[in-house]
């Protein structure tokens, strides 16, 4: 048993839009060429907090737009497969989008402007670290606090979480490894949550948690 | 310019931990203690009436009962200074507008008097939230006050008359950070732009649950028909929220279908176009028995929430919105919302989710007739509604946001977009 207990905590977040827009893909493609890390980390990640209870077609924000504004499904095919939370590196995630946008601006019909009022908006994103003063200290105690702490806790630790672990661990399944549940974490750490509502992997995890682990 | 609300309006949490969970609170707790004393000010343009006064009358005690020494003020001006304020807040939303060198001078000149009653307040608050462009010069007037200040812009300046906007550009941009009720409402500033949409109180007479017994009775008092599907648009007398097309949507449901359609309008002090608007309603309904246009006093709360829990669909059919809390107001009633594309209420009502987006007056009568034709579809959606309303817009999540915007001005920057509270 892991003498550590886990400590749940989460990240009050703001949306900061930087006023720039691009009504064409080619303003767009201009724009995510030069923008800043967080804004590509914003519109590409944090999709999810938006949208807690329900899940859109595509992954990100880019993908989106290219579906509902663009009307461009073959761009966003192509962009729903960037796997934002297996590429920790934001500049490899850059050229895949401007690789996607490239092809897409080889077709017919691409430089045309989206309707007036469906431009996309550049942002990024401030917050504030919260120590949520929830804590477990067995696997049964973190089954129960799951089930309570808000979503955006489990966004905290199961999707940002991998992005600080070096060899892609969620904060839940590091702490479960280092407390003696080597297969549970494993299992943990390879579940497929990112195509889903916060409230969904949610279910999933504490499914998966009881299963294994109960 | 005067105190809007008194100093023993005060208001805790506990009461809302009905309607969300149970960590809002400590969430709450954490986000104010670093902020526990400070003085927080905001000011407006109106103490009574309309969305920001309306929010501004809880969020303020419910500020203070976390700890923070808030205050309200809201400005003083002569019919001038609305009439002004009322072309410029129309130019920032679009609508070509001539706003006179003098009509700029009064403008000024209205804040410039508000400011002199109450210097001392501004100078020294450690933050002061200015709300809209009435109000927005003080901080250009008072020099370099104390502490931080940012402006909250309340509508969509997506797309402004350009001339107005420049001017009043050079007012807003010597704040700290300006913030949105929609990403798409920023423009380029020199200063950090956050977006904190707006919310509702589910305690106040307009959101609070009603008994069916009492939603009769109003309904009764006012002359609303409950004998037949009800739609219901409640919005100031406004051309922007487009009364004149909803009688016209609802004029080609009733091709089809029986129905009754309730206008209820409210007034606000700073909204002198507001009875023409409502004259010309008046003239299109004619002496069609069924729709009712009210005119609302501005503290009618419990009778728009009846109306409201009455209607068999909301409408709120805008061609331009800022947030547009009345269709949060509908969707926390758990009914599915008609409303035009625009602004905050696409962000509120998804396509087919918890209503239908809206275009033109034929789509607005199609999907009328839609949610009549299938009501259990209609009651899914409202139903969804609800919890759309639970997660993302209530006051509680305005009040957290609230703390962050706190902690962005005063620089607590840590590292790469992440902020610490000391």
């Amino acid at each position: 048993m892991n003498a550590k207990p886990f400590r749940f905590r989460d990240a009050v977040r703001l949306n900061c839009p930087t006023g720039v827009s691009a009504a064409t893909l080619r303003e767009f493609r201009d724009v995510v060429e030069r923008v800043e890390a967080g804004v590509l980390h914003h519109h590409l990640r944090e999709v999810p907090l938006r949208f807690t209870f329900t899940f859109w077609d595509y992954p990100n924000d880019f993908a989106i737009w290219a579906a509902s504004a663009l009307e461009n499904r073959a761009l966003a095919e192509r962009l729903s497969v960037l796997d934002a939370f297996h590429e920790r590196d934001i500049e490899v995630l850059r050229e895949r989008v401007l690789d996607a946008v490239e092809v897409a601006l080889g077709e017919e019909g691409s430089t045309l402007p989206v309707p007036p009022g469906q431009e996309f908006h550049f942002s990024s994103s401030v917050a504030v670290e919260l120590d949520l003063g929830v804590e477990a200290n067995t696997v049964a105690e973190l089954i129960a606090r799951l089930k309570e702490v808000p979503a955006t806790s489990l966004y905290y630790h199961l999707f940002e979480g991998r992005l600080r672990s070096p060899e892609g661990w969620n904060d839940v399944s590091l702490w479960l490894l280092e407390s003696g549940f080597p297969s549970a974490a494993h299992r943990l750490r390879d579940l497929d949550i990112y195509m889903a509502s916060l409230e969904s992997c949610r279910r999933v995890v504490i499914e998966l948690l009881e299963r294994d682990l109960a | 310019m005067k105190a809007a609300l008194g100093n023993a309006s005060v208001l805790a949490i506990e009461p809302y931990l009905q309607h969300v969970p149970r960590w809002v609170e400590n969430e709450l707790q954490c986000l104010a203690a670093p902020f526990r004393g400070a003085t927080v000010v905001h000011v407006n343009a109106t103490a009574v009436g309309g969305g920001v006064a309306e929010i501004l009358q809880r969020l303020v005690p419910l500020q203070r009962g976390l700890g923070l020494d808030a205050h309200w003020y809201a400005l003083e001006g002569d019919a001038d200074f609305f009439r002004t304020t009322k072309k410029i807040h129309n130019a920032l939303q679009g609508h070509e507008q001539t706003i006179s060198p003098s009509e700029w001078d009064h403008y000024l000149e209205v804040n410039r008097s508000n400011l002199a009653e109450r210097e001392d307040v501004f100078r020294r608050a450690d933050f002061v939230i200015v709300h809209d462009p009435q109000p927005a010069a003080l901080l250009t007037l008072l020099g370099r006050p104390q502490g931080h200040w940012a402006w909250r812009c309340h509508i969509d300046l997506s797309n402004p008359h350009r001339g107005t906007w420049r001017r009043l550009k050079d007012l807003v941009n010597p704040y700290g950070a300006s913030v949105f009720s929609l990403a798409s409402f920023a423009r380029q500033l020199s200063h950090p732009q956050v977006v904190i949409p707006p919310a509702i109180d589910p305690l106040t007479d307009k959101n609070r649950a009603l008994d069916e017994a009492t939603v009769d009775e109003i309904c009764r008092r006012l002359g609303v028909r409950r004998d037949m599907p009800l739609f219901v648009q409640v919005s100031r007398f406004d051309r922007f929220k487009d009364p004149l097309g909803v009688v016209a949507a609802f004029r080609l449901l009733r091709r089809h279908r029986e129905a009754a359609l309730v206008l209820a309008g409210g007034g606000a002090s700073d909204d002198p176009e507001g009875q023409e608007v409502l004259a010309d309603v008046r003239r299109a309904t004619g002496d069609d028995g069924d729709i009712l246009v009210l005119e609302l006093p501005p503290d009618a709360h419990l009778e728009i929430n009846a109306i409201q829990r009455a209607a068999t669909v909301i409408v709120q059919k805008s061609l331009r919105e800022g947030f547009g809390l009345v269709v949060t107001e509908g969707l926390w009633k758990g009914k599915p919302v008609i409303g035009g594309a625009v602004g905050g209420i696409t962000l509120q009502v998804r396509d087919g989710f918890t209503g239908y987006l809206v275009r033109t007056i034929e789509g607005c009568a199609y999907r009328m007739r839609q949610c009549l034709r299938h009501p259990n579809r209609a009651h899914a959606m409202g139903q969804r509604g609800i919890e759309l309303v639970r997660g993302h817009y209530l006051i509680t999540r305005q009040l957290r946001d609230a703390f962050v915007l706190l902690a962005l001005l005063r620089g607590d920057r840590a590292q790469s977009g992440m902020l610490r509270l000391s």
